[in-house]
Protein backbone atom coordinates (compact mmCIF):
# COMPACT_ATOMS: atom_id res chain seq x y z
CA UNK A 1 0.00 0.00 0.00
CA UNK A 2 0.72 3.32 -0.66
CA UNK A 3 3.27 3.10 -3.81
CA UNK A 4 3.14 4.36 -6.86
CA UNK A 5 3.76 1.10 -9.24
CA UNK A 6 5.33 3.63 -12.02
CA UNK A 7 6.42 7.42 -12.04
CA UNK A 8 3.80 9.68 -13.12
CA UNK A 9 4.66 13.22 -14.61
CA UNK A 10 2.73 16.19 -15.90
CA UNK A 11 3.63 17.54 -19.32
CA UNK A 12 1.55 20.44 -19.76
CA UNK A 13 -1.21 22.45 -17.90
CA UNK A 14 -3.61 25.10 -18.64
CA UNK A 15 -6.19 26.76 -17.56
CA UNK A 16 -9.41 29.21 -18.87
CA UNK A 17 -9.61 32.88 -17.72
CA UNK A 18 -11.70 32.53 -14.69
CA UNK A 19 -14.45 35.06 -14.21
CA UNK A 20 -18.44 35.37 -14.92
CA UNK A 21 -19.09 35.16 -18.41
CA UNK A 22 -22.47 34.83 -19.56
CA UNK A 23 -21.63 34.06 -22.70
CA UNK A 24 -19.86 31.00 -22.39
CA UNK A 25 -20.63 27.34 -20.92
CA UNK A 26 -18.90 24.38 -19.68
CA UNK A 27 -18.13 23.23 -23.13
CA UNK A 28 -16.62 27.09 -23.63
CA UNK A 29 -14.64 27.16 -20.85
CA UNK A 30 -13.19 23.69 -21.24
CA UNK A 31 -11.77 24.27 -24.84
CA UNK A 32 -9.92 27.29 -23.89
CA UNK A 33 -8.14 25.43 -20.98
CA UNK A 34 -7.30 22.52 -23.04
CA UNK A 35 -6.21 24.86 -26.09
CA UNK A 36 -3.83 26.53 -23.54
CA UNK A 37 -3.04 23.25 -22.09
CA UNK A 38 -1.79 22.00 -25.29
CA UNK A 39 -0.07 24.92 -26.36
CA UNK A 40 1.81 24.49 -22.76
CA UNK A 41 3.17 21.22 -24.38
CA UNK A 42 6.52 21.74 -25.21
CA UNK A 43 7.56 19.28 -28.00
CA UNK A 44 5.13 17.61 -30.50
CA UNK A 45 1.94 16.53 -29.29
CA UNK A 46 -0.75 15.11 -30.57
CA UNK A 47 -4.04 14.51 -29.00
CA UNK A 48 -4.96 11.52 -30.65
CA UNK A 49 -1.95 10.38 -28.12
CA UNK A 50 -4.36 10.49 -25.28
CA UNK A 51 -6.08 7.61 -24.22
CA UNK A 52 -8.51 8.23 -21.23
CA UNK A 53 -10.22 11.88 -19.99
CA UNK A 54 -10.66 12.37 -15.98
CA UNK A 55 -13.29 15.02 -15.17
CA UNK A 56 -13.98 16.53 -12.34
CA UNK A 57 -16.64 18.79 -12.04
CA UNK A 58 -19.48 19.02 -8.93
CA UNK A 59 -23.02 19.92 -10.67
CA UNK A 60 -23.41 21.32 -13.53
CA UNK A 61 -26.55 19.45 -13.47
CA UNK A 62 -28.02 21.91 -10.86
CA UNK A 63 -26.24 24.87 -12.14
CA UNK A 64 -26.23 24.43 -15.89
CA UNK A 65 -29.62 21.84 -15.92
CA UNK A 66 -26.22 19.61 -17.65
CA UNK A 67 -25.01 16.59 -16.37
CA UNK A 68 -23.02 13.71 -17.56
CA UNK A 69 -20.42 16.38 -18.66
CA UNK A 70 -16.95 13.24 -19.46
CA UNK A 71 -18.26 11.94 -22.41
CA UNK A 72 -19.49 15.59 -23.84
CA UNK A 73 -15.96 17.21 -23.00
CA UNK A 74 -14.12 14.14 -24.84
CA UNK A 75 -15.84 14.81 -27.48
CA UNK A 76 -14.55 18.61 -27.76
CA UNK A 77 -11.13 16.72 -27.47
CA UNK A 78 -11.64 14.30 -30.09
CA UNK A 79 -11.21 11.97 -27.46
CA UNK A 80 -14.39 9.41 -28.76
CA UNK A 81 -14.56 6.73 -28.52
CA UNK A 82 -12.61 6.35 -25.56
CA UNK A 83 -12.98 6.37 -22.19
CA UNK A 84 -14.21 9.40 -19.97
CA UNK A 85 -15.25 9.51 -16.66
CA UNK A 86 -16.62 12.38 -13.80
CA UNK A 87 -15.46 12.36 -10.68
CA UNK A 88 -17.24 14.18 -7.54
CA UNK A 89 -16.55 15.02 -4.91
CA UNK A 90 -17.99 18.89 -4.38
CA UNK A 91 -15.07 21.35 -4.56
CA UNK A 92 -12.32 18.52 -4.51
CA UNK A 93 -13.68 17.09 -7.75
CA UNK A 94 -10.93 17.75 -10.04
CA UNK A 95 -8.16 16.78 -7.39
CA UNK A 96 -10.13 13.35 -6.62
CA UNK A 97 -9.46 13.52 -11.24
CA UNK A 98 -5.87 13.99 -10.96
CA UNK A 99 -5.54 11.45 -7.79
CA UNK A 100 -7.50 8.69 -10.13
CA UNK A 101 -5.75 9.64 -13.22
CA UNK A 102 -2.63 9.07 -11.18
CA UNK A 103 -3.30 5.94 -10.22
CA UNK A 104 -4.81 4.60 -13.57
CA UNK A 105 -1.38 5.58 -14.93
CA UNK A 106 0.54 3.96 -11.90
CA UNK A 107 -1.33 0.75 -12.69
CA UNK A 108 -0.43 0.52 -16.28
CA UNK A 109 -4.23 0.97 -17.74
CA UNK A 110 -3.08 3.69 -19.92
CA UNK A 111 0.00 6.07 -20.57
CA UNK A 112 -1.43 9.11 -21.35
CA UNK A 113 -4.18 10.57 -19.90
CA UNK A 114 -6.03 14.28 -20.19
CA UNK A 115 -6.96 15.26 -16.80
CA UNK A 116 -9.79 18.33 -16.40
CA UNK A 117 -11.94 20.20 -14.35
CA UNK A 118 -14.60 22.23 -14.80
CA UNK A 119 -17.83 25.03 -13.81
CA UNK A 120 -19.60 27.13 -14.85
CA UNK A 121 -21.76 28.93 -11.65
CA UNK A 122 -23.03 31.98 -12.68
CA UNK A 123 -26.03 31.43 -14.89
CA UNK A 124 -27.86 30.63 -11.11
CA UNK A 125 -29.48 33.89 -9.02
CA UNK A 126 -27.29 33.89 -5.75
CA UNK A 127 -29.78 31.89 -3.64
CA UNK A 128 -29.79 28.75 -6.12
CA UNK A 129 -25.97 29.23 -6.05
CA UNK A 130 -26.21 28.99 -2.14
CA UNK A 131 -28.54 25.98 -2.41
CA UNK A 132 -26.36 24.00 -4.55
CA UNK A 133 -22.95 24.36 -2.81
CA UNK A 134 -25.06 24.09 0.95
CA UNK A 135 -26.44 20.27 -0.77
CA UNK A 136 -22.37 19.53 -0.46
CA UNK A 137 -23.28 20.03 3.39
CA UNK A 138 -25.29 17.47 5.73
CA UNK A 139 -29.24 18.28 4.19
CA UNK A 140 -30.59 16.53 7.46
CA UNK A 141 -28.84 17.63 10.27
CA UNK A 142 -27.05 21.25 8.99
CA UNK A 143 -28.83 22.64 5.99
CA UNK A 144 -32.12 22.34 8.01
CA UNK A 145 -30.64 24.18 10.46
CA UNK A 146 -30.43 26.82 8.24
CA UNK A 147 -26.58 26.40 7.33
CA UNK A 148 -24.82 27.50 4.35
CA UNK A 149 -21.29 27.05 3.02
CA UNK A 150 -19.75 30.30 4.20
CA UNK A 151 -21.60 29.40 8.04
CA UNK A 152 -19.61 26.15 8.39
CA UNK A 153 -16.45 27.55 7.72
CA UNK A 154 -17.90 30.49 9.84
CA UNK A 155 -18.49 27.53 12.67
CA UNK A 156 -14.87 26.24 12.34
CA UNK A 157 -13.52 30.10 12.44
CA UNK A 158 -15.12 31.43 15.50
CA UNK A 159 -13.78 27.62 16.84
CA UNK A 160 -10.27 28.94 16.16
CA UNK A 161 -11.15 32.61 17.20
CA UNK A 162 -11.98 30.86 20.28
CA UNK A 163 -9.00 28.68 21.50
CA UNK A 164 -6.13 29.87 19.72
CA UNK A 165 -7.13 33.85 19.61
CA UNK A 166 -6.95 34.22 16.05
CA UNK A 167 -8.79 37.97 15.41
CA UNK A 168 -10.95 39.03 12.71
CA UNK A 169 -8.17 41.06 11.27
CA UNK A 170 -5.39 37.63 10.85
CA UNK A 171 -8.92 36.41 8.39
CA UNK A 172 -8.58 39.95 6.70
CA UNK A 173 -4.67 39.31 6.90
CA UNK A 174 -5.17 36.60 4.37
CA UNK A 175 -7.81 38.27 2.14
CA UNK A 176 -5.20 41.30 1.53
CA UNK A 177 -2.42 38.75 0.81
CA UNK A 178 -4.43 36.50 -1.77
CA UNK A 179 -5.63 39.77 -3.57
CA UNK A 180 -2.22 41.04 -3.83
CA UNK A 181 -1.11 37.98 -5.44
CA UNK A 182 -3.90 37.65 -8.01
CA UNK A 183 -3.61 40.84 -8.62
CA UNK A 184 -0.66 39.62 -10.57
CA UNK A 185 -2.17 36.81 -12.10
CA UNK A 186 -3.75 37.10 -16.01
CA UNK A 187 -6.65 34.46 -15.39
CA UNK A 188 -7.66 35.24 -12.35
CA UNK A 189 -11.20 36.76 -11.67
CA UNK A 190 -10.52 39.37 -9.05
CA UNK A 191 -7.25 40.38 -10.39
CA UNK A 192 -6.92 43.55 -8.32
CA UNK A 193 -5.19 44.07 -4.77
CA UNK A 194 -7.65 45.10 -1.75
CA UNK A 195 -6.49 48.55 -2.29
CA UNK A 196 -7.23 49.06 -5.99
CA UNK A 197 -10.87 47.85 -4.91
CA UNK A 198 -10.84 50.30 -2.03
CA UNK A 199 -9.92 53.08 -4.90
CA UNK A 200 -12.46 52.43 -7.40
CA UNK A 201 -14.80 51.86 -4.82
CA UNK A 202 -13.97 55.94 -3.66
CA UNK A 203 -13.61 56.94 -7.22
CA UNK A 204 -17.33 55.50 -8.00
CA UNK A 205 -18.85 57.85 -5.00
CA UNK A 206 -16.88 60.87 -6.05
CA UNK A 207 -18.04 60.39 -10.27
CA UNK A 208 -21.81 59.71 -8.52
CA UNK A 209 -21.10 62.81 -6.07
CA UNK A 210 -21.69 60.46 -3.45
CA UNK A 211 -20.19 61.54 0.20
CA UNK A 212 -16.70 59.94 -0.15
CA UNK A 213 -15.76 57.13 1.93
CA UNK A 214 -12.64 57.79 4.54
CA UNK A 215 -11.26 54.57 4.84
CA UNK A 216 -7.56 54.90 5.62
CA UNK A 217 -6.27 52.06 4.18
CA UNK A 218 -7.05 48.48 3.73
CA UNK A 219 -7.49 47.42 7.08
CA UNK A 220 -9.80 50.27 7.59
CA UNK A 221 -11.85 49.62 4.34
CA UNK A 222 -11.91 45.96 5.23
CA UNK A 223 -13.50 46.71 9.13
CA UNK A 224 -16.24 48.95 6.98
CA UNK A 225 -19.45 47.02 7.94
CA UNK A 226 -20.94 48.58 5.06
CA UNK A 227 -18.09 48.11 2.48
CA UNK A 228 -17.54 44.31 3.99
CA UNK A 229 -20.52 43.01 5.42
CA UNK A 230 -20.47 39.65 7.89
CA UNK A 231 -22.06 37.04 5.34
CA UNK A 232 -22.03 34.47 7.90
CA UNK A 233 -20.23 36.13 11.03
CA UNK A 234 -17.23 36.06 11.41
CA UNK A 235 -16.98 35.68 7.84
CA UNK A 236 -17.40 38.40 5.73
CA UNK A 237 -17.34 39.39 2.05
CA UNK A 238 -13.82 39.58 1.66
CA UNK A 239 -13.13 36.59 3.38
CA UNK A 240 -15.46 34.77 1.03
CA UNK A 241 -14.12 32.74 -2.40
CA UNK A 242 -15.99 33.41 -5.56
CA UNK A 243 -18.72 32.57 -7.79
CA UNK A 244 -16.76 31.52 -10.77
CA UNK A 245 -17.17 30.56 -14.37
CA UNK A 246 -13.47 28.69 -15.49
CA UNK A 247 -12.08 25.07 -16.53
CA UNK A 248 -8.52 23.88 -16.08
CA UNK A 249 -6.54 20.85 -18.00
CA UNK A 250 -3.07 18.74 -17.40
CA UNK A 251 -1.92 16.20 -19.44
CA UNK A 252 -0.62 13.31 -17.35
CA UNK A 253 2.39 10.67 -18.55
CA UNK A 254 4.99 7.88 -17.26
CA UNK A 255 8.20 9.32 -16.34
CA UNK A 256 9.91 7.22 -19.18
CA UNK A 257 7.56 9.40 -21.62
CA UNK A 258 7.70 12.76 -20.16
CA UNK A 259 10.90 13.33 -21.65
CA UNK A 260 9.44 12.75 -25.47
CA UNK A 261 7.38 15.47 -24.58
CA UNK A 262 9.41 18.02 -22.71
CA UNK A 263 12.60 18.65 -21.33
CA UNK A 264 11.21 20.01 -18.10
CA UNK A 265 8.03 17.82 -16.86
CA UNK A 266 6.72 18.33 -13.34
CA UNK A 267 6.33 14.65 -11.90
CA UNK A 268 4.24 14.22 -8.76
CA UNK A 269 5.43 11.88 -6.67
CA UNK A 270 2.70 11.90 -3.76
CA UNK A 271 -1.11 11.14 -3.80
CA UNK A 272 -3.22 11.38 -0.91
CA UNK A 273 -6.70 11.30 -0.13
CA UNK A 274 -9.21 11.09 3.22
CA UNK A 275 -12.76 11.51 4.66
CA UNK A 276 -14.26 13.39 7.80
CA UNK A 277 -17.63 12.99 9.30
CA UNK A 278 -20.06 14.75 6.95
CA UNK A 279 -21.59 17.23 9.49
CA UNK A 280 -19.33 19.54 11.36
CA UNK A 281 -20.85 18.96 14.73
CA UNK A 282 -19.57 15.51 14.90
CA UNK A 283 -15.95 16.12 14.66
CA UNK A 284 -13.55 15.74 17.41
CA UNK A 285 -11.87 19.29 16.33
CA UNK A 286 -13.91 21.99 15.36
CA UNK A 287 -10.79 23.56 13.51
CA UNK A 288 -8.97 20.89 12.03
CA UNK A 289 -10.00 18.60 8.83
CA UNK A 290 -8.73 14.88 9.52
CA UNK A 291 -9.36 13.93 5.41
CA UNK A 292 -7.01 16.83 4.91
CA UNK A 293 -4.77 14.98 7.77
CA UNK A 294 -5.09 11.79 6.87
CA UNK A 295 -4.32 13.06 3.11
CA UNK A 296 -1.26 14.90 3.82
CA UNK A 297 -0.03 11.45 5.55
CA UNK A 298 -0.58 9.39 2.89
CA UNK A 299 0.91 12.04 0.19
CA UNK A 300 4.35 12.98 2.34
CA UNK A 301 4.66 9.15 3.19
CA UNK A 302 4.77 7.91 -0.60
CA UNK A 303 6.69 11.00 -1.29
CA UNK A 304 9.05 10.69 1.23
CA UNK A 305 9.34 13.84 2.04
CA UNK A 306 8.65 16.33 5.57
CA UNK A 307 6.43 19.05 5.84
CA UNK A 308 9.92 21.45 5.80
CA UNK A 309 10.35 20.05 2.58
CA UNK A 310 7.32 22.41 1.37
CA UNK A 311 8.96 25.08 -0.38
CA UNK A 312 5.31 26.65 -1.83
CA UNK A 313 1.97 25.44 -2.02
CA UNK A 314 -2.03 25.98 -3.04
CA UNK A 315 -3.99 25.55 -0.23
CA UNK A 316 -8.16 25.75 -0.65
CA UNK A 317 -8.82 28.83 0.62
CA UNK A 318 -12.82 28.81 0.31
CA UNK A 319 -12.71 31.15 2.71
CA UNK A 320 -9.95 32.99 4.85
CA UNK A 321 -10.70 30.14 7.33
CA UNK A 322 -9.62 27.56 5.55
CA UNK A 323 -6.14 28.83 4.97
CA UNK A 324 -5.35 28.61 8.60
CA UNK A 325 -7.18 25.15 9.21
CA UNK A 326 -4.83 23.93 6.30
CA UNK A 327 -1.56 24.97 7.83
CA UNK A 328 -1.99 23.59 10.31
CA UNK A 329 -3.59 20.32 9.07
CA UNK A 330 -0.96 19.97 6.18
CA UNK A 331 1.91 20.33 9.64
CA UNK A 332 3.65 23.44 7.69
CA UNK A 333 2.80 25.41 10.45
CA UNK A 334 2.50 24.41 14.12
CA UNK A 335 -1.11 25.13 15.02
CA UNK A 336 -0.49 27.77 17.90
CA UNK A 337 2.02 29.08 15.67
CA UNK A 338 -0.49 30.07 12.66
CA UNK A 339 -1.79 33.10 14.05
CA UNK A 340 1.88 34.61 14.29
CA UNK A 341 2.89 33.53 10.54
CA UNK A 342 -0.02 35.58 9.13
CA UNK A 343 0.85 38.55 10.97
CA UNK A 344 4.55 38.26 9.93
CA UNK A 345 3.83 37.14 6.37
CA UNK A 346 5.43 33.69 6.09
CA UNK A 347 2.52 32.71 3.61
CA UNK A 348 3.63 36.25 1.60
CA UNK A 349 4.69 35.91 -2.13
CA UNK A 350 8.22 37.18 -0.28
CA UNK A 351 7.75 34.88 2.33
CA UNK A 352 9.42 32.03 3.57
CA UNK A 353 6.81 29.17 1.99
CA UNK A 354 4.51 31.42 -0.44
CA UNK A 355 0.70 29.85 0.01
CA UNK A 356 -1.61 30.65 -3.01
CA UNK A 357 1.07 32.54 -5.30
CA UNK A 358 -2.30 32.41 -7.79
CA UNK A 359 -3.93 34.32 -5.44
CA UNK A 360 -5.99 31.04 -4.83
CA UNK A 361 -9.58 30.92 -4.47
CA UNK A 362 -9.97 33.86 -3.00
CA UNK A 363 -8.76 35.96 -5.40
CA UNK A 364 -8.37 33.53 -8.94
CA UNK A 365 -11.94 32.51 -8.22
CA UNK A 366 -13.57 29.14 -7.22
CA UNK A 367 -15.30 27.14 -10.01
CA UNK A 368 -15.37 24.53 -7.41
CA UNK A 369 -15.00 21.38 -10.09
CA UNK A 370 -12.29 22.76 -11.21
CA UNK A 371 -10.01 24.03 -8.57
CA UNK A 372 -8.53 21.40 -8.12
CA UNK A 373 -6.56 20.83 -11.43
CA UNK A 374 -5.99 24.56 -11.27
CA UNK A 375 -4.09 24.24 -7.78
CA UNK A 376 -1.85 21.78 -10.08
CA UNK A 377 -1.56 24.53 -13.20
CA UNK A 378 -0.29 26.97 -10.76
CA UNK A 379 2.58 24.62 -9.59
CA UNK A 380 3.49 23.55 -12.47
CA UNK A 381 3.96 26.88 -14.08
CA UNK A 382 5.89 28.09 -10.63
CA UNK A 383 8.25 24.92 -10.82
CA UNK A 384 9.32 26.10 -14.41
CA UNK A 385 9.91 29.47 -13.77
CA UNK A 386 6.92 29.67 -16.21
CA UNK A 387 4.18 32.27 -13.83
CA UNK A 388 2.96 34.95 -15.37
CA UNK A 389 2.89 38.46 -14.31
CA UNK A 390 5.41 39.09 -11.53
CA UNK A 391 3.83 36.28 -8.99
CA UNK A 392 6.88 33.87 -9.87
CA UNK A 393 8.37 32.84 -6.80
CA UNK A 394 12.29 34.17 -6.66
CA UNK A 395 13.38 30.88 -5.77
CA UNK A 396 13.82 27.64 -7.87
CA UNK A 397 11.38 25.43 -6.18
CA UNK A 398 11.91 21.86 -6.15
CA UNK A 399 9.55 20.78 -4.03
CA UNK A 400 5.37 21.93 -3.88
CA UNK A 401 1.85 20.79 -2.66
CA UNK A 402 -1.85 21.16 -3.64
CA UNK A 403 -4.48 20.59 -1.07
CA UNK A 404 -8.35 20.51 -2.48
CA UNK A 405 -11.05 20.39 -0.18
CA UNK A 406 -14.86 18.64 -0.71
CA UNK A 407 -17.16 20.52 0.92
CA UNK A 408 -16.63 21.57 4.55
CA UNK A 409 -13.67 19.42 5.01
CA UNK A 410 -15.89 15.60 3.78
CA UNK A 411 -13.42 15.08 1.24
CA UNK A 412 -9.59 16.06 0.74
CA UNK A 413 -6.93 15.62 -1.71
CA UNK A 414 -3.12 16.69 -1.66
CA UNK A 415 -0.58 16.21 -4.11
CA UNK A 416 3.01 16.56 -3.87
CA UNK A 417 5.32 17.76 -6.94
CA UNK A 418 9.04 17.67 -7.32
CA UNK A 419 11.01 18.45 -10.91
CA UNK B 1 -16.44 -7.56 11.80
CA UNK B 2 -20.13 -5.24 11.73
CA UNK B 3 -22.94 -7.68 10.84
CA UNK B 4 -24.97 -4.47 8.92
CA UNK B 5 -27.92 -6.86 8.88
CA UNK B 6 -28.47 -5.70 12.55
CA UNK B 7 -29.22 -2.69 12.18
CA UNK B 8 -32.14 -1.57 13.93
CA UNK B 9 -32.05 2.64 14.26
CA UNK B 10 -32.53 4.83 11.12
CA UNK B 11 -32.39 8.28 10.23
CA UNK B 12 -36.11 8.26 10.21
CA UNK B 13 -36.35 7.33 13.81
CA UNK B 14 -34.65 10.65 14.72
CA UNK B 15 -36.73 12.91 12.43
CA UNK B 16 -39.74 11.36 13.69
CA UNK B 17 -38.83 11.51 17.14
CA UNK B 18 -37.62 15.48 16.47
CA UNK B 19 -41.24 15.72 15.24
CA UNK B 20 -42.68 13.97 18.24
CA UNK B 21 -40.28 16.97 20.22
CA UNK B 22 -37.99 14.29 21.68
CA UNK B 23 -34.09 14.23 20.92
CA UNK B 24 -32.77 10.94 20.30
CA UNK B 25 -29.59 9.79 20.12
CA UNK B 26 -28.56 5.93 19.96
CA UNK B 27 -26.91 4.04 22.05
CA UNK B 28 -24.41 1.51 21.39
CA UNK B 29 -25.77 -2.26 23.00
CA UNK B 30 -21.72 -3.36 22.97
CA UNK B 31 -19.52 -0.70 23.69
CA UNK B 32 -22.39 1.92 25.31
CA UNK B 33 -21.27 5.00 23.27
CA UNK B 34 -24.09 7.58 23.13
CA UNK B 35 -24.38 9.33 19.83
CA UNK B 36 -26.40 12.29 19.07
CA UNK B 37 -28.27 12.71 16.76
CA UNK B 38 -28.52 9.25 16.65
CA UNK B 39 -26.84 7.27 14.47
CA UNK B 40 -27.55 3.94 12.54
CA UNK B 41 -23.79 2.40 13.19
CA UNK B 42 -21.61 2.85 16.17
CA UNK B 43 -19.00 5.47 15.74
CA UNK B 44 -16.36 3.88 18.32
CA UNK B 45 -16.63 0.13 17.60
CA UNK B 46 -18.86 0.12 14.16
CA UNK B 47 -21.39 -1.99 15.87
CA UNK B 48 -25.17 -1.98 14.01
CA UNK B 49 -27.16 -3.04 17.62
CA UNK B 50 -28.13 0.58 18.72
CA UNK B 51 -30.95 1.39 20.61
CA UNK B 52 -32.30 5.04 20.55
CA UNK B 53 -31.92 6.38 23.66
CA UNK B 54 -33.63 9.87 24.88
CA UNK B 55 -30.90 13.12 25.33
CA UNK B 56 -32.63 16.55 26.58
CA UNK B 57 -31.45 18.99 24.26
CA UNK B 58 -29.44 21.08 26.83
CA UNK B 59 -25.92 22.38 26.69
CA UNK B 60 -23.50 24.91 25.67
CA UNK B 61 -22.68 26.75 22.52
CA UNK B 62 -19.60 24.85 21.12
CA UNK B 63 -19.46 27.33 18.20
CA UNK B 64 -21.50 29.35 15.88
CA UNK B 65 -22.14 31.64 12.98
CA UNK B 66 -24.51 34.72 12.09
CA UNK B 67 -25.77 34.01 8.59
CA UNK B 68 -26.20 36.76 6.33
CA UNK B 69 -26.65 35.65 3.18
CA UNK B 70 -29.41 32.73 3.85
CA UNK B 71 -30.75 29.51 2.53
CA UNK B 72 -33.90 29.89 0.02
CA UNK B 73 -35.97 28.28 3.01
CA UNK B 74 -34.66 31.18 5.74
CA UNK B 75 -34.57 33.59 2.82
CA UNK B 76 -38.47 32.62 2.30
CA UNK B 77 -38.80 33.54 6.32
CA UNK B 78 -37.74 36.88 5.80
CA UNK B 79 -34.09 36.44 7.01
CA UNK B 80 -31.62 38.88 4.91
CA UNK B 81 -28.26 40.70 5.49
CA UNK B 82 -30.36 43.12 7.31
CA UNK B 83 -31.76 40.98 9.34
CA UNK B 84 -29.20 37.65 9.58
CA UNK B 85 -30.20 34.96 11.67
CA UNK B 86 -27.65 32.56 14.31
CA UNK B 87 -26.55 28.96 13.77
CA UNK B 88 -25.06 27.70 17.16
CA UNK B 89 -23.21 24.27 17.63
CA UNK B 90 -24.32 23.00 20.13
CA UNK B 91 -22.21 20.55 22.95
CA UNK B 92 -25.15 18.99 24.97
CA UNK B 93 -24.39 17.61 28.50
CA UNK B 94 -23.00 14.39 27.25
CA UNK B 95 -20.54 16.08 25.31
CA UNK B 96 -22.15 15.25 21.69
CA UNK B 97 -22.57 18.14 19.63
CA UNK B 98 -25.70 19.35 17.65
CA UNK B 99 -26.20 22.11 15.13
CA UNK B 100 -29.25 24.20 15.54
CA UNK B 101 -30.91 27.77 14.86
CA UNK B 102 -30.40 30.08 17.90
CA UNK B 103 -33.96 32.08 18.39
CA UNK B 104 -34.29 34.72 21.38
CA UNK B 105 -34.79 37.94 19.07
CA UNK B 106 -32.82 40.09 16.47
CA UNK B 107 -28.90 39.63 15.50
CA UNK B 108 -27.32 42.95 16.11
CA UNK B 109 -23.98 43.88 15.97
CA UNK B 110 -22.09 46.00 19.05
CA UNK B 111 -19.05 48.77 18.70
CA UNK B 112 -16.72 46.17 18.53
CA UNK B 113 -18.80 44.69 15.51
CA UNK B 114 -19.55 41.59 18.16
CA UNK B 115 -23.25 39.55 17.58
CA UNK B 116 -25.92 40.00 20.14
CA UNK B 117 -29.07 38.10 20.12
CA UNK B 118 -32.21 40.23 21.53
CA UNK B 119 -29.71 42.69 22.82
CA UNK B 120 -27.83 39.48 24.74
CA UNK B 121 -24.02 39.06 23.61
CA UNK B 122 -23.34 35.30 21.87
CA UNK B 123 -20.63 33.82 23.15
CA UNK B 124 -19.07 30.17 22.88
CA UNK B 125 -19.48 28.46 26.21
CA UNK B 126 -22.86 29.83 26.70
CA UNK B 127 -25.61 28.07 28.43
CA UNK B 128 -28.56 26.98 25.85
CA UNK B 129 -31.99 24.76 26.15
CA UNK B 130 -33.51 23.77 23.29
CA UNK B 131 -37.15 24.17 22.32
CA UNK B 132 -38.99 22.74 19.30
CA UNK B 133 -40.55 24.84 16.30
CA UNK B 134 -43.73 23.77 14.61
CA UNK B 135 -43.49 24.31 11.19
CA UNK B 136 -45.69 23.21 7.81
CA UNK B 137 -43.86 21.03 5.25
CA UNK B 138 -45.14 20.90 2.19
CA UNK B 139 -45.01 18.22 0.22
CA UNK B 140 -45.25 17.44 -3.83
CA UNK B 141 -47.58 14.42 -3.51
CA UNK B 142 -47.90 12.38 -6.63
CA UNK B 143 -52.09 12.78 -7.32
CA UNK B 144 -54.28 15.16 -5.31
CA UNK B 145 -51.41 18.33 -5.90
CA UNK B 146 -49.52 19.36 -2.36
CA UNK B 147 -49.77 17.58 0.33
CA UNK B 148 -49.03 19.70 4.17
CA UNK B 149 -47.43 17.62 6.88
CA UNK B 150 -46.88 18.43 10.70
CA UNK B 151 -42.95 19.19 11.41
CA UNK B 152 -40.53 20.18 13.68
CA UNK B 153 -37.32 21.83 14.17
CA UNK B 154 -35.09 21.58 17.20
CA UNK B 155 -34.29 25.44 18.03
CA UNK B 156 -31.94 26.76 20.65
CA UNK B 157 -32.73 29.83 23.22
CA UNK B 158 -30.11 31.20 25.64
CA UNK B 159 -30.40 30.09 29.08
Amino acid sequence: MGKLMREVAVIGAGMSKFGAFPDKNSRDLFAEALINTLQSIDKNFETKEIEALYLGNYSSDLFEGQGHLAPMCAELAGLTPKPASRTENACASSGIALREAIIAIAAGAFDIVLVGGVEKMTDLPTAGVTDTLASAADRIFEFYAGVTFPGLYALMATARMNKYGTTREDFMRIGIKNHKNGALNPFAQMNKSVAEIMNSKIAKAEKKGLPKPNWKDEMDFLHDLSANPYIAYPMRLFDCSLVTDGAACLVLTTKELAKKYTDTPIYIVGTGQGSETFAVHDRPSLYSLRSAVNAANMAYKMAGVKPKDIQIAEVHDCFTIAEMVAMGDLGLWERDDINRAVREGDTALDGVRPLNTSGGLKSKGHPVGATGVAQAVEIFKQMRGEAEGKRQVKFDVECALTHNVGGSGGSCVVHIYKK
Amino acid sequence: MADITKLNVYTKDYLDGIDNKILYGSKCKKCGNIMVPAKVICTKCQNPDLELFEIKPEGKIATFTCIGVGTTYFVKKGYSMKKPYCVAVVELDNGQMITGQLIGGDITYDENQDPLIGGKPIKVGAPVVGEYEEYKEVIEGKRGGPQERDRCRLVFKLK
